[in-house]
């Protein structure tokens, strides 16, 4: 094989010439039949099937295809988006300061560049739920071709799909972009390739599937002042040489993506906000004159006014300092709902049309979980015995999404998540079309808030495996004038084995 | 559109597709178009160039047949190495000519123009040439300046060769041959043959041959023999790969290209060596160079001089700079020293039997080795310091990392891997074993063959970005 002569003149008869066509034509088949058939038995196979699941960038936006709900605000970006942008912190304030009920999703994925925003994008697009608003968040190096040459293979390869092709052909600046993106709507072997050679050749285990997030969006724990610095630094260490003249260079391929990005949002009469970057204090010392920051986000921000993009210099918002950082870049999830309620409340409500004066609601609170005790409840079981607590509890994460200043929550101290529990409400009479409440917590059968009529659950509701709250509306118009009890159920013990409840309200 | 890409995968199957079911009349306009593709792909600015010196190569030959002129003939070959010299070269001559300014005591500013070298441009130079240089010397003219176009442009050896002489490739051209299916899987073969030596052996040899040229100093030994050796089994699976993919992508097509490697590393002798390292260059300088400057006719002295004096040029073809002088000299030198040990030493008396033995063929082929791997240090080395560094490592004891302390890089031991790999399929090459079981298989069991080797490029590829003959 190391070198290959051609084969000599031959003499061969008619008959044996026809035998070789045909045996070349029969060959040409094999191949192409081994290489599907290779790639068909992966995509049927564990290993195809783990490997796909491991990865965010193929999860997370199938993920959001298959949500039947979909998105009226989708946010892009990196890891910065991915952990600063809460869906439902953003979903709360819109409601309260709108009355309105929109569905926000958090689409930010480790290293993304413009190239990923584009195919999120193309997916929004198709989705029968198009978005109203797209947030396009921008990092100092997107456009480093060095820096993103593996993220944007890995976004070409995994995000995109065959009928995006007329929009990667537009925005690609060369055609393997392309030719990529086409064979790996085709393969799933080119699909998880970089995964897939380290399996075979370097022996490396699975991993385990990545995490689906809750609307995309990954709680992030808090660190102290000492660690987010210690971290912070030797992140601003490696970005130095990444963003500092003379090596770094501004501009690459991800600038037509991100033009593109634009034109396609601007065509489709979808409201665009263009977000600088998140950064710590400790970010500042690299991002002067010398790095390539300040012409990169001249041209972010000439682009976004060419195609009507709202600007936002989200760099510092006035509510945060570096204690909501986990590192020189990335927030906790107690930064996350800081950043998000002022970009909520300073430019995503005013973009869709200001505040209502929402005249006052007729619903009426029945349970807001503010004393000290439950009266009138059953409790049966220890997870359910002082379940009021301000916040979270010792070893939980940040508990985000309640209103007023307690909630319903059965993690307890000293039992964490190992305690099980049922409170049950007084009974009560149906008397309006609608009962409101704000849940979270685990997602497990065993856990659930559910509304009992005559002794059968007729509406059930949990949580996300999250530690935010989220609205849930039931309408129980069939039963008005019929006796109900509420049930809080916490009959798990693992990861995730705890309920949250809050604000139980009944409209009519 | 390189030829490890994905654009160029379905480039080709989308041409062979056209080219088996085009009717015969339009094939050659359709490979026209391939071929100015393809050479677009890489940026539309030199398109221009490339067509302009074609046309006006073609004219001049056709006059050049018709008058005999000598004067036309040196005038045309005059203006496509103007043209070459000054993508190629101006930087490096204004350099020098500053460098001896300065050294007479003058102060002059320095100046250095922007110039992008258009791809391919030494390849059909040299082939522009040499088609000039045949007419003159009697062979006949083209007279389609389609087709004339189609042998300068067609694709598989438009970027890094090889270097096809006018008669090789143009009957081909005038009258296209039905569908031969063991041609076509030869072509198939050989084609699979040089992804593999491309993607998994030499991408995978050069991170290692990569970081001791990079860093001389830093290495042992026993790193800086690897690195010698990795980067010698590089530069021959990439450009022989390179080849091999020319070969067999053009085979598919029907249409044959010479054979550039026979397996150089086995040489016995540096002449030897020339007869089997990228042979279409060695016969167009030995052609078109070596004969001009009179060859052999005039006496030893004058065959030595222009040994010396073709494999220098040969060197500066490769790039302007002086490490490529050198490795050109180095070569000339060992070329005339083996002539004078060949005539002089073992072509008559006592040692004639001798050269026949096993001993001598075994000493006689690790010394050349030796030789070209001492020339590929000053062919990679960007400076004649950097030689010195490597060279110096590899001759003076400095401990490190090594096979013994079982602390290797990975890079390192990837780049041992791929050795031992080259040199088991280097074995199993020369004995023509692949070549011959591809053609004696069943046909399903060569296409699954095929299909492990494909698979097998996909699974252990290293990714980079280009070849190396593509920066000549």
């Amino acid at each position: 094989m190391a070198h290959v002569n051609t084969p000599p003149t031959d003499d061969r008869s008619e008959s044996a010439c026809a035998v070789d066509n045909r045996a070349a034509w029969v060959a040409i088949l094999a191949f192409f039949a081994t290489l599907f058939g290779a790639d068909f038995a992966l995509r049927r196979s564990r290993l195809g099937r783990t490997l796909a699941q491991e990865s965010w960038y193929i999860t997370r936006p199938d993920l959001y295809s298959n949500d039947p709900e979909g998105a009226d605000i989708l946010g892009l970006g990196d890891s910065r988006m991915g952990n600063a942008f809460n869906p439902f912190v953003t979903e709360q304030i819109i409601e309260m300061e709108r009355g309105e009920r929109l569905r926000v999703w958090d689409g930010g994925l480790p290293g993304a560049p413009p190239m990923a925003h584009l195919a999120w994008i193309q997916r929004a697009l198709s989705h029968r739920h198009r978005p109203r608003m797209v947030l396009l968040a921008i990092s100092p190096y997107m456009f480093s071709s060095r820096i993103t040459r593996a993220p944007s293979r890995e976004s070409l390869t995994t995000i995109f799909r065959l009928q995006d092709a007329p929009a990667l052909v537009r925005a690609a600046s060369n055609a393997e972009d392309v030719f990529t993106a086409f064979h790996a709507a085709l393969f799933l072997s080119e699909r998880v390739r970089p995964r897939l050679i380290e399996v075979f050749t370097r022996f490396t285990g699975l991993n385990p599937p990545a995490s689906p997030g809750n609307q995309g969006f990954e709680d992030h724990p808090s660190a102290d002042r000492a660690t987010q610095n210690a971290r912070a630094i030797g992140r601003v260490r490696g970005y130095r040489e990444e963003l500092t003249r003379p090596a770094a260079r501004f501009g690459s391929e991800q600038q037509g993506y991100f033009i593109e990005s634009l034109r396609t949002l601007r065509a489709h009469g979808i409201q665009t906000v263009v977000l600088d970057s998140l950064c710590a204090s400790q970010m500042d010392a690299i991002l002067g004159p010398e790095s390539i920051y300040p012409e990169h986000i001249a041209w972010v921000r000439a682009q976004s006014r060419r195609f009507g993009a709202t600007f936002v210099d989200s760099r510092h918002p006035p509510t945060m300092d570096d204690g909501d950082f986990s590192d020189a870049d990335h927030v906790s999830t107690q930064g996350s709902e800081r950043y998000s309620r002022w970009l909520a409340h300073e430019y995503i409500v005013p973009l869709l049309g200001g505040r209502r004066n929402l005249p006052p609601t007729d619903c009426r609170t029945v349970y807001d979980f503010e004393g000290p005790t439950l009266d009138g409840w059953t409790l049966d079981g220890p997870a359910v015995q002082n379940a009021m607590s301000d916040g979270a509890r010792n070893g939980q994460r940040t508990v985000m999404g309640f209103e007023g200043q307690r909630l319903f929550n059965t993690y307890q101290d000293a039992y964490a998540d190992s305690s099980v529990g049922v409170a049950t409400s007084p009974v009560f009479t149906v008397d309006s079309r609608e009962i409101r409440f704000r849940v979270g917590g685990g997602s497990s059968a065993q856990i659930a808030v559910e509304l009992r009529v005559d002794g059968r659950v007729v509406r059930s509701a949990h949580g996300l495996d999250s530690e935010i709250l989220h609205a849930v509306v039931w309408n129980v118009t069939q039963w008005r004038g019929r006796s109900a009890v509420l049930r809080i159920r916490d009959g798990a013990t693992g990861a995730w084995g705890h309920i949250l409840v809050d604000s139980v309200a009944m409209c009519p | 559109m390189l030829f490890t890409s994905f654009t160029f995968l379905y480039f080709q199957v989308l041409v062979v597709a056209l080219r088996w079911s085009l009717p015969r009349r339009v094939v050659g306009p359709m490979l026209l178009v391939a071929g100015y593709t393809f050479y677009l792909s890489a940026g539309p600015i030199y398109a221009l160039l490339i067509s302009s010196v074609t046309i006006a190569t073609w004219f001049a030959a056709l006059h050049i047949e018709r008058t005999r002129s000598k004067w036309m003939l040196g005038v045309s070959i005059a203006g496509l190495l103007l043209i070459l010299g000054y993508f190629k070269y101006a930087n490096f001559v204004l350099e020098q000519a500053f460098g001896i300014y300065r050294l007479l005591g003058g102060r002059p500013r320095s100046v250095h123009y922007s110039i992008v070298l258009p791809l391919a441009i030494s390849f059909f130079t040299f082939e522009l040439i040499s088609y000039l240089i045949d007419v003159y010397r009697g062979e006949q003219a083209e007279r389609s300046l389609w087709r004339f176009s189609l042998y300068i442009v067609y694709y598989p050896h438009l970027i890094a060769g090889p270097i096809v002489r006018a008669h090789e490739l143009l009957p081909s051209l005038r009258s296209f041959k039905s569908f031969d299916g063991r041609q076509f899987s030869d072509g198939m073969f050989i084609a699979l043959a040089g992804y593999f030596k491309k993607t998994v052996l030499a991408d995978n040899l050069a991170p290692w041959a990569d970081a001791v040229f990079s860093h001389p100093a830093a290495h042992s030994t026993f790193g800086t023999w690897m690195g010698v050796i990795a980067y010698t089994g590089q530069i021959y699976c990439d450009f022989s790969g390179y080849t091999d993919i020319a070969r067999g992508c053009s085979l598919m097509l029907g249409l044959p290209l010479p054979d550039n490697f026979e397996y150089p590393y086995l040489s016995r002798s540096i002449t030897d060596f020339w007869r089997r390292w990228h042979m279409t260059l060695s016969r167009w300088l030995r052609d078109y160079l070596y004969i001009s400057l009179g060859g052999n006719r005039r006496g030893v002295l004058r065959q030595y001089r222009n040994l010396f004096l073709t494999m220098l040029l040969g060197g500066l073809w490769h790039g302007a700079n002086w490490t490529f002088v050198a490795w050109g000299a180095w070569h000339g030198v060992l070329l005339c020293v083996h002539k004078v040990w060949s005539d002089k030493v073992v072509g008559t008396g006592p040692l004639v039997r001798a050269r026949e033995t096993l001993p001598y063929k075994v000493l006689a082929g690790s010394l050349t080795l030796l030789c070209v791997m001492a020339g590929w240090v000053l062919f990679r080395a960007r400076t004649f310091q950097a030689a010195s560094v490597v060279f110096g490592r590899l001759v003076r004891d400095v401990p490190g990392a090594g096979v013994m302390t079982g602390e290797l890089p990975q890079p390192l031991s990837t780049a041992i891997s791929c050795t031992v790999v080259l040199v088991i399929v280097h074995i199993f090459g020369y004995s023509h074993a692949g070549f011959d079981a591809n053609r004696a298989m069943p046909a399903p069991v060569r296409g699954v063959f095929w299909a492990v080797i494909a698979i097998a490029c996909f699974l252990l590829a290293e990714s980079r970005a280009t070849f190396i003959y593509f920066q000549f």
